[in-house]
This record gives C-alpha cells, sequence and structure tokens, in this order.
C-alpha cells in the first residue's frame, strides 16, 4: 500500500491549533519520567495560551512541553497536531509541531465501483 | 485517612475505572531520545492487568517507551470533540508484549471505520501486520481520576 503524506500544511496547523479549546499537555516531573494533564486553550493568532482544565497545575515557566489537539469524528478522519515548546507563564514558545491528517488518505477504490 | 476521606478517594477510583473501561481514546506521554516529553493520541483498551496499546515497533512511540519504559497515559470518554474532563491519569512502566499476546477483545465499533482503510480492530489479524505492530501494556497501578475544577467545588 503505498504511503500518504497526512502531514498538515503549517497553515492548516495554524488554523486546527486556534480553533480547538482544549488539549492534553506532556511534561517531564522531577525524576525525568513523562506525565501529562488535561489543558484548557485559546488561539491568541500566533501561539496559544493554556489553562490547567483539572486541579492539577501548568508546571513552571520554562518547562519543555508537548501539547497534543486531535479531533476524531472517525479513524479516518482523525486530525491531531503536537505542539513542542516552552512554558513562558501560560504561553507555548512553539519550537516546531507534528501533524497528521488521516483525511488527506484518498478513499480506497472498491472493485464494484469499476 | 478518616472514614469520609477515604470513602471519597474510594468513589475517585471507582469513577476512575468506569472511564477506563468504557474509554479507548488515550493520550500517551513518553520520554524523547533528545530528553523532552511528546505526548501522542493513541487507542487503549482497558483489561484487568492494564491498559493495551497497539503501534508500530518503529513508531516513535514504541521506540521511546522501548528505551524509557515509564510513561503516563490519560484517558478521556469517547467523542469526536477536543479531549475535557474528566479523565483518568495512569502512569507507569510500559511493557512490550510478546508478539503472540492475546489482544483484547473488540470495543471498536465498525461504523468508526471505512472500508478499506487499514485501521487496527481488535481481534483482526491486522493488529500484528507480520510483527510489525506490538502490543505494550501499562499496568493500573497509578490512576488518578482528573475532574474539571468546578467538579471538584
Amino acid at each position: 500500500m503505498p504511503r500518504h503524506d497526512v502531514r498538515m500544511t503549517p497553515a492548516e496547523v495554524d488554523a486546527f491549533v486556534q480553533d480547538e479549546e482544549a488539549g492534553v499537555l506532556a511534561h517531564l516531573d522531577e525524576h525525568g519520567d513523562p506525565t501529562a494533564i488535561l489543558v484548557g486553550s485559546r488561539g491568541l493568532g500566533t501561539g496559544v495560551a493554556l489553562t490547567a482544565a483539572t486541579a492539577r497545575p501548568l508546571p513552571p515557566d520554562g518547562t519543555q512541553v508537548c501539547v497534543a489537539y486531535e479531533r476524531e469524528p472517525s479513524y479516518s478522519g482523525v486530525r491531531a497536531a503536537l505542539v513542542l515548546g516552552r512554558l513562558a507563564g501560560d504561553h507555548v514558545v512553539v519550537d516546531r509541531t507534528i501533524s497528521f491528517d488521516f483525511g488527506k488518505i484518498p478513499a480506497p477504490v472498491r472493485e464494484d465501483d469499476n | 485517612m478518616t472514614g469520609a476521606a477515604s470513602r471519597t478517594a474510594r468513589e475517585a477510583q471507582d469513577r476512575a475505572h468506569a472511564i477506563l473501561q468504557a474509554g479507548t481514546r488515550g493520550f500517551l506521554a513518553t520520554r524523547t531520545a533528545a530528553g523532552g516529553a511528546v505526548v501522542h493520541p493513541i487507542s487503549v483498551f482497558h483489561r484487568a492487568d492494564g491498559l493495551w496499546m497497539n503501534t508500530y515497533l518503529k513508531s516513535a512511540k514504541a521506540r521511546n517507551m522501548i528505551r524509557h519504559p515509564a510513561v503516563a497515559v490519560v484517558v478521556v470518554e469517547c467523542g469526536a470533540g477536543a479531549p475535557r474532563p474528566p479523565g483518568v491519569l495512569v502512569r507507569g512502566r510500559a511493557e512490550l508484549l510478546p508478539e503472540d499476546a492475546d489482544p483484547p477483545p473488540a470495543t471498536v465499533e465498525p461504523a468508526y471505520l471505512l472500508p478499506g482503510v487499514t485501521a487496527p480492530v481488535p481481534g483482526d489479524p491486522i493488529w500484528s501486520l507480520n510483527g510489525r505492530r506490538r502490543w505494550f501494556r501499562v499496568p493500573l497501578t497509578d490512576v488518578t481520576l482528573l475532574e474539571a475544577t468546578d467538579a471538584q467545588a
């Protein structure tokens, strides 16, 4: 089966992340092990501002974080963006993003379509 | 711990396990080779012995778990929208299971998938893809209920 490029374009990532109101934030704890919290998110035009969605607070300033945003109407329609960067207050200073949009995979041609 | 606090803690654990049993929508946080944290969406399946997850051995998720087995998994209720509370945080050491590990029973609705898409459905041989996909298991020894702030008042 051919591999398809399912990455979003930078503009698509920006639009997707700006629209999302919640995500999952991961960071390393004091032992160097990963942990994660649920966060609220608000687009700022050039980045995102986060709030803790539960009693677990955001990690301290300067912490390297990754925030996952995802929509999954179906497996074939999953869209996700991972935003990696550092926390500065409630903002993420973005280093890079990872994204995928399974909707970019062409629908299969069924034999009875031919 | 007082009797009331003990009851509250037990109720929170019961709610957490109810979410784990009903939910397959997970977010797996791992430590990268560069020493940072990354979190990926992943389907998770609850069993008595832990959370089961299936992924390609060559994936970043798998490589990270093999190199540094300590992981965190956030599980939320299934739904098309953004992940919101309530959820559950599971922390522990991910174990790479043998190639012939018996996968969890199917819990994914067929309507979730489209024809011809090689999505991993529990119980389907494509879970394995000739050993290219493998199961990982995280024990349920460190489980925390994540409730919305206003739900804790």
